[in-house]
């Protein structure tokens, strides 16, 4: 039988830097992530209805669920369908407001590199280009929070995953909704300056340039928003009647079989017998302790397709570190 | 219209929105219902869309994107209990029991909100988002910068302290098991605190006291209480407590709190309601304290003095302001914790010592009867806590389900579920300090108070009552359906599952029924779906012995150890169906390539009476048929080559039934019919009904089956087998079947209903008290269906008046100077000045005396009899001639009116007392008219105790006695002995077989003794006014000696009651105690002093064999006993003393 150990103290240390076995599919970092997300995501009809029901009404939609029932995946799953471009995605916590959301300003960066720009040359500058290097300075120091951009792209609409949102603050999430109703926001450091710059391009996520008018980003178009809650906090009434809500259910076990065969089953889509029996495995466990989707495909993943073949303890000893509960 | 996309769509987003959508929602609705039609989603699409009910406001409670006719699910043949509608129950996890009959496995059922109503608690804490100046953190002051750099004319940045969060939150509980409650409240509370916004972090930390010093513990450490002190005084305290322990009397919690409260601001949060308070060792917040800042640390507020309204500062931090988990008080206090204007907010003085002579009080009452309790609590607790206790009295009691019940609530509160634990109506189970879970503890009703609930409200109250809490255990179940998967927390619970590796006891009490769809999410396996019958390569039949072993591994059907037959009926190159029966049921089994590979072998299985008749049908041209079971039951094929004709296949079947075709089951079966084809075809009238007693008697007469599943019988819906059911339980009860017993009572079917309440009426004194205690709830129940619905069968309904009056044996007392009304019947005009005698003496002692006309036709009769139920004591003066009535209109036998009169009075529990003339030698009773008289006047020797008298004075003297001197009206001694009885089961063989048994015989030996006592007593005081003669005092004296011997002999049973066990003993304990019980009531009014020294005699000589705890001597001294007992009933030669 063949070491399936990379780690094993009880070996001589290798001589040079180990080659590590592929990663999951899921485990990719960046860009390939997303697209498998996208692409292995199996909802149900109800999640499907509920999307739908939020693009046609343009309303947020608020998906409440466990941990690891696929809450982000949809989003990109959407985006992917639609063509809504790159997910922009915004983590909540206690602390995070709506400005942050919105926008960021560096003041200090500014101050500074205006010390530096005076520094190095004298005063010999027309006024007309003085004003349009301040016009693209003010622009420099000023960001787009995903919010923002997700409201202000050119390529509207955009897909917006505020995940989390149950983690914030009390206000944030009425907040967040007076801006989707107002249809607008102004930025008062372009505001200010609004007589003599009335057009500002400013950075926004994933290095897009935003034309900005005299300091107030209107948009036309909603951005297609998901919001992810654990159900960790009641929302106001007023907040929950904004939204399109729904409940994301853990998958029975059909659909587990199916998450599966998306990720590992290729063209055929068929499931092999020893799939099956982690999958009937997972289930039964998942009956006493909370177990999220994620830890499934790991258990199939370190089971079957890392090609190391396990001996019975072994494999059960694994199974029990893949499915420990989640707690809660 | 319901089946197109765009109905679907609109429905689930209406019902998400919630009861009370704006306009802009419903606009919303309404667009999209255009937008969709437009995109042509209106048209119906084939999905199958069960989902057709209107919507209600009830729907709109919990959004239910569910649909329920996503899943389908295997139709059901493991015999699980199942509600009709589909649903299963769930029990909760402690009902899993090694020796249970109900396969079970676990499923997550979405938990209750630990803290309930936390938005509002978010917003009522709200005043605490002010930010402080940071004295670490700096930032960047724009304006300040700018104008620093103005007047440098250079580049000046400004810092300020950047605004920080003010306080952070440590919550203090006390470590207890009281308090281990509430730990998932407390969780969720720190949870929700650090995820305000408005405090820096939320620590929970426990405390407990360890050799008199005050210990710290969060879960991963131990700390000193000081550790808790903050000089610059941001750091919030709270006490989170019911305001139940002892520890609130202690120095080191005051102490602890004057420490914290020097420092920063600290609170108390009371788990439990305002109006609870004063119960509480804390105490009602009488003082008012006065805060001028926001955050003043407790030492440094201003107190109210109570009387004058002073103001003074406060000496230490001892007046800590009080607070609860209600949204309201929550918000005051936190207006007051960080007012900047004086404002004045409830506090509490903590004991700095343990005040003398207080010891730590119980905050309940625990004393007095269940229905005193629950008063007590009623007159306590909030409407919604009483309402919640009501409901929870019918289920199974952990914390997870009471929480879950709070979720169906309209208002839920943290206060309610603190008002139920701490009500004294409910004890922990599970054994103090066991290492579970609290989500795991079990707890229940003290007994008596479930039943209690049941009954203790008025009739309209109940069913206000029964409404809402109905409505409250359907939310729970919308609830419960709605989140099932999706919901954050949940708690493991238990369904049928005849695949699952737990088992759970048919006595088990579930919570909440569930659809059945509902379980299939997580567990159970996929459905069968029909394949095409494809024997693959290699497959081979299982053997006859194979079949049966299948059948027998298959442990969801019989339980039963009999052997099973099998018979083959059909046989194809793809198929063969057998027929396997034991001595219960019939088993279909197909086995095919299909059915192997679905594990589905067994396609029906039943009681034999589903499955009888049995019919089959040859038509040429089709294929050959049999049916088991009545109209309606499908048809299975059978083979024409294995049977020739289709009687050959009946018989061959019928042969297979226990008993054969003569045997019971199929002539059972067959009368069953019989009477499902009488209720058919015969109009009510007195011919069908005599048709319907002479099929009951016929049933009766077959001899009794052995190993009925009375289970199986009972849940079949023909009427014809639940009166097999029916009638089998009037000769063997069973109390499980109490309650199906009482559904056939309140049916629709008249004569089942009676035969069931003439089962119940034959069982009722033999049942437990327990059961006792449910057949009277039910009789309630059952009464007021059946008034409500205008069934109103006379006999039914005064059988169901004796289950309600049977429970409550009344023991009343005449004397103590209780007012009573009391009602006096005698016999005829003889007794004439005895009575006016006693109506003077009862009007002396203060009781009511309802007085009787004369009877002079049925209904006044009636009216009388249903007089025994207002009064509290019936007094029967019994003479030797009486009167006669006719207790029917067309009952030509005439019964005698003071026996009418004296079952009556027994039947409605009434005490009775018996005053009866000894016969008079001059007084001859001619034999044919008062042979009644004569009859009735021994039995009532036998059963009542009797009180004799010969004269007036003698008459005036027991009367007063017995109002006077607490004389027992009814034979308490023997009552007190036999209600053992309720705990110790009966059993058929070897009395005296445990310590309790000889225990209970010593008891009545003493019983005995007593009664003996008495009795000599009265002989001696009674005759006062004549000369007693030498002879009868020498018996007196003899009598005591022998007194004296009986109680030293059931003393030293009682001492020794383990040494005097018997192993085998031929007389059950039942005989023993019924004939000792009759010894002890006969010794009681044996008219003749010298008959009880012989009988006292021989209970001495048993008393003593039992000492020797052999069976031989035993069983002599029994008979002994018993041929003295028959021998003084029979004849009526005196016996002679020995």
């Amino acid at each position: 039988m063949s070491n399936w150990k990379i780690y094993d103290p009880q070996l001589p240390p290798a001589a040079e830097k180990r080659v590590l076995p592929p990663a999951p599919p899921w485990r990719q970092p960046g860009q390939g992530r997303e697209s498998v997300l996208a692409t292995t995501f199996r909802p149900d009809l109800e999640l499907v209805d509920a999307v739908n029901t939020a693009l046609y009404l343009r309303r947020p939609l608020l998906l409440t669920g466990r941990p690891g029932t696929g809450k982000s995946a949809l989003v990109h799953s959407v985006a992917r369908q639609l063509c809504l471009g790159t997910v922009i995605e915004w983590a909540i916590n206690s602390r995070s407001t709506l400005q942050e959301g919105l926008y960021q300003y560096d003041a200090l960066a500014r101050l500074q590199y205006i010390q530096q720009l005076n520094a190095h040359r004298g005063g010999e500058i027309s006024g007309e280009e003085i004003d349009a290097r301040e016009a693209e300075e003010l622009g420099m120091f000023l960001t787009l929070g995903p919010l923002g951009t997700a409201l202000a792209s050119a390529r509207a609409p955009r897909a917006l995953l505020v995940d989390e949102i149950d983690k914030s603050d009390v206000d944030l999430p009425n907040d967040l909704l007076n801006v989707l109703d107002t249809g607008h926001f102004v930025i008062p450091e372009l505001k200010r300056a609004a007589e003599r710059h009335p057009i500002v391009k400013i950075l926004a996520r994933d290095d897009e340039r935003i034309e900005v008018k005299r300091g107030e980003i209107t948009f036309t178009e909603y951005p297609f928003v998901v919001m992810t809650s654990n159900g960790e906090r009641d929302f106001p009434a007023p907040f929950l009647r904004r939204c399109v809500q729904c409940q994301i259910r853990e998958p029975n076990e059909t659909e587990l079989q199916d998450i599966v065969a998306a990720h590992f089953g290729g063209a055929a889509g068929a499931l092999s017998d020893a799939e099956r029996q982690i999958v009937s495995e997972f289930v039964k466990t998942r009956g006493t302790v909370n177990l999220a989707t994620d830890q499934l495909l790991n258990a199939v993943h370190l089971l079957l397709k890392s090609g190391a073949s396990l001996s019975p303890e072994d494999r059960k000893r694994v199974l029990g570190t893949v499915f420990q509960g989640l707690g809660g | 219209m319901n089946s197109s996309a765009a109905a679907r769509l609109c429905r689930a987003h209406l019902l998400a929105i919630g009861p009370d959508a704006d306009a802009a929602s419903l606009a919303d609705v309404v667009w999209l219902a255009l937008q969709l039609t437009w995109q042509g989603a209106a048209e119906p699409d084939g999905r199958a869309q069960l989902d057709d009910r209107t919507l209600s406001p009830a729907d709109l409670e919990f959004p239910s994107n569910r649909e329920p006719g996503g899943e389908l699910t295997a139709p059901t043949s493991d015999g699980v209990d199942r509600a009709p509608d589909g649903s299963v129950p769930l029990y909760p996890a402690y009902s899993r029991h090694p020796f249970g009959t109900i396969g079970a496995s676990w499923i997550n059922i979405p938990a209750g909100e630990p803290l309930p109503q936390r938005l509002h608690l978010e917003r009522a804490l709200k005043p605490f988002k002010r930010r402080l100046p940071s004295r670490q953190q700096r930032e960047l002051d724009p304006i300040a910068t700018a104008e620093a750099s103005a007047e440098w004319r250079s580049i000046t940045p400004v810092y300020r302290a950047s605004p920080e969060r003010w306080f952070e939150v440590e919550i203090l509980a006390e470590d207890s098991d009281a308090m281990r409650v509430w730990d998932a409240t407390l969780l969720e509370l720190q949870r929700m605190l650090a995820r305000h916004g408005a405090f820096r972090r939320a620590r929970l930390w426990r405390y407990t006291l360890r050799n008199e010093a005050l210990v710290l513990s969060t879960a991963a450490a131990v700390a000193a209480p000081r550790v808790l002190v903050d000089p610059q005084g941001r750091r919030l305290c709270w006490f989170l407590t019911t305001g139940t322990s002892a520890l609130w009397r202690h120095p080191a919690l005051s102490d602890f709190a004057a420490t914290l409260g020097r420092y920063g601001p600290t609170a108390i949060v009371q788990l439990m309601p305002h109006h609870a308070w004063p119960h509480t060792l804390l105490g009602d917040a009488s003082d008012e304290a006065l805060s001028g800042a926001p955050g003043m640390p407790t030492a440094r507020l201003w107190l109210r003095e109570p009387f004058s309204g002073e103001l003074e500062r406060a000496p230490d931090a001892l007046t800590v302001p009080i607070t609860s988990l209600e949204p309201r008080r929550l918000a005051t206090w936190a207006r007051f914790a960080m007012a900047s204007s004086q404002v004045l907010h409830p506090a509490v003085r903590l004991q700095a010592t343990p005040a003398a002579g207080l010891g730590p009080a119980a905050p309940r009452v625990r004393e007095g009867s269940p229905r005193k309790r629950i008063a007590a609590f009623r007159a306590m607790a909030s409407p919604a806590a009483f309402q919640l206790l009501r409901l929870l009295s019918a289920m199974p009691l952990s914390l997870p389900v009471m929480r879950l019940m709070q979720m169906g609530m309209p208002e839920r509160a943290q206060v309610h579920l603190a008002e139920i634990l701490l009500s004294g109506l409910i004890e922990r189970v599970t054994p103090p300090g066991a290492e579970v879970p609290p989500e795991l503890v079990e707890y229940d009703f003290l007994p008596g108070i479930r039943e209690e609930l049941a009954d203790s409200l008025t009739v309209s109250e109940g069913n206000r009552i029964e409404a809402s809490v109905t409505q409250i255990a359907e939310q729970a179940r919308r609830f419960v359906e709605a989140y099932a998967g999706s919901a954050n927390t949940s708690f493991p619970a238990l369904v049928p599952d005849a695949m699952g590796e737990e088992k759970v006891l048919a006595l088990a009490r579930h919570f909440l029924h569930v659809n059945q769809e509902f379980r299939s999410l997580p567990l159970s396996p996929n459905p069968p779906e029909p394949r095409p019958a494809s024997p693959k390569p290699g497959f081979e039949f299982l053997s006859e012995g194979g079949i049966k072993k299948y059948v027998l591994s298959q442990n969801s059907l019989a339980p039963s150890t009999s052997e099973l037959r099998a018979l083959l009926i059909y046989k194809t190159l793809k198929q063969q169906s057998w027929l396997l029966a034991s001595d219960q049921q019939a088993i279909l089994v197909v086995d095919a390539a299909n059915t192997r590979g679905d594990a589905r072998l067994v396609q029906r299985s039943g009681s034999w009476f589903d499955m009888l008749p049995i019919r089959a049908e040859a038509k040429p041209g089709t294929a050959p048929i049999v049916y088991f079971g009545g109209a309606g039951a499908p048809g299975w094929d059978y083979s024409a080559e294995l049977f020739p004709s289709p009687s050959a296949l009946e018989e061959a079947l019928v042969a297979m039934v226990p008993g054969g075709a003569d045997g019971a089951i199929v002539r059972l079966r067959k009368l069953a019919l019989e009477y499902d084809e009488i209720r058919a075809h015969l109009r009510p009238s007195p011919r069908r009904t005599n048709a319907m007693q002479d099929v009951v008697n016929r049933m009766a007469n077959l001899p009794p089956l052995s190993g009925l599943d009375l289970g199986l019988a009972a849940s079949n819906a023909a009427p014809g087998i639940q009166l097999i059911a029916i009638v089998s339980l009037q000769r063997n009860f069973d109390p499980s079947q109490l309650d199906w017993l009482f559904e056939r009572i309140t049916g629709d079917q008249a004569f089942l209903a009676y035969q069931a309440a003439l089962s119940l009426q034959r069982a009722s004194p033999g049942l437990s008290k327990q059961d006792r205690l449910r057949m009277q709830r039910l009789a309630i129940e059952a009464k007021g269906k059946l008034l409500a619905a205008g069934l109103a069968d006379g006999n039914v309904h005064s059988l169901l008046d004796e289950f309600v009056a049977s429970p409550r044996p009344q023991r009343a007392r005449i004397a103590g100077g209780v007012y009573r009304r009391v009602l006096i019947n005698t016999t005829g005009w003889t007794l004439a000045s005895y009575r006016t005698h006693a109506v003077a003496l009862l009007e002396e002692f203060g009781h009511e005396v309802v007085d009787e006309a004369p009877i002079e036709s049925v209904d006044q009769l009636k009216a009388r009899l249903a007089r025994f139920a207002t009064c509290d004591l019936v007094l029967l003066l019994v003479g030797t001639s009486g009167e006669y009535v006719q207790a029917k209109r067309a009952d030509p036998n005439p019964v005698l009116l003071i026996e009418l009169e004296y079952r009556e009075a027994v039947r409605v529990r009434k005490p009775v007392l018996v005053m009866m003339r000894e016969e008079d030698d001059s007084e001859s009773m001619d034999e044919g008219a008062s042979g009644q008289m004569r009859r009735f006047r021994q039995m009532l020797l036998i059963e009542h105790k009797v009180q004799l008298f010969r004269s007036i004075n003698q008459f005036d003297g027991l009367l007063r006695r017995a109002l006077r001197d607490d004389v027992l009206v009814s034979d308490q001694g023997v009552e007190q002995v036999l209600q053992r009885r309720d705990t110790t089961p009966p059993s058929k063989t070897g009395g005296l077989s445990s310590p309790r048994q000889v225990e209970e015989v010593a008891d009545l030996l003493s019983a005995f003794a007593d009664q003996m006592h008495e009795r000599v007593m009265r002989l001696v005081r009674a005759d006062n006014d004549r000369l007693m003669p030498e002879s009868d005092l020498e018996v007196a004296r003899i009598l005591l000696d022998v007194e004296m011997e009986l109680r030293q002999r059931a003393n030293h049973l009682y001492t020794d009651a383990a040494a005097c066990v018997v192993s085998k003993l031929d007389r059950s304990q039942q005989d023993v105690r019924t004939l000792m019980g009759s010894a002890v009531s006969a010794i009681a009014k044996m008219p003749d002093v010298r008959g009880m020294v012989l009988l006292a005699r021989r209970l001495l000589g048993l008393g003593a064999a039992l000492a020797t705890g052999l069976p031989a001597p035993i069983l002599d001294a029994i008979e002994a006993v018993e041929q003295t007992l028959t021998g003084r009933w029979q004849d009526h030669t005196p016996s002679q003393p020995v």
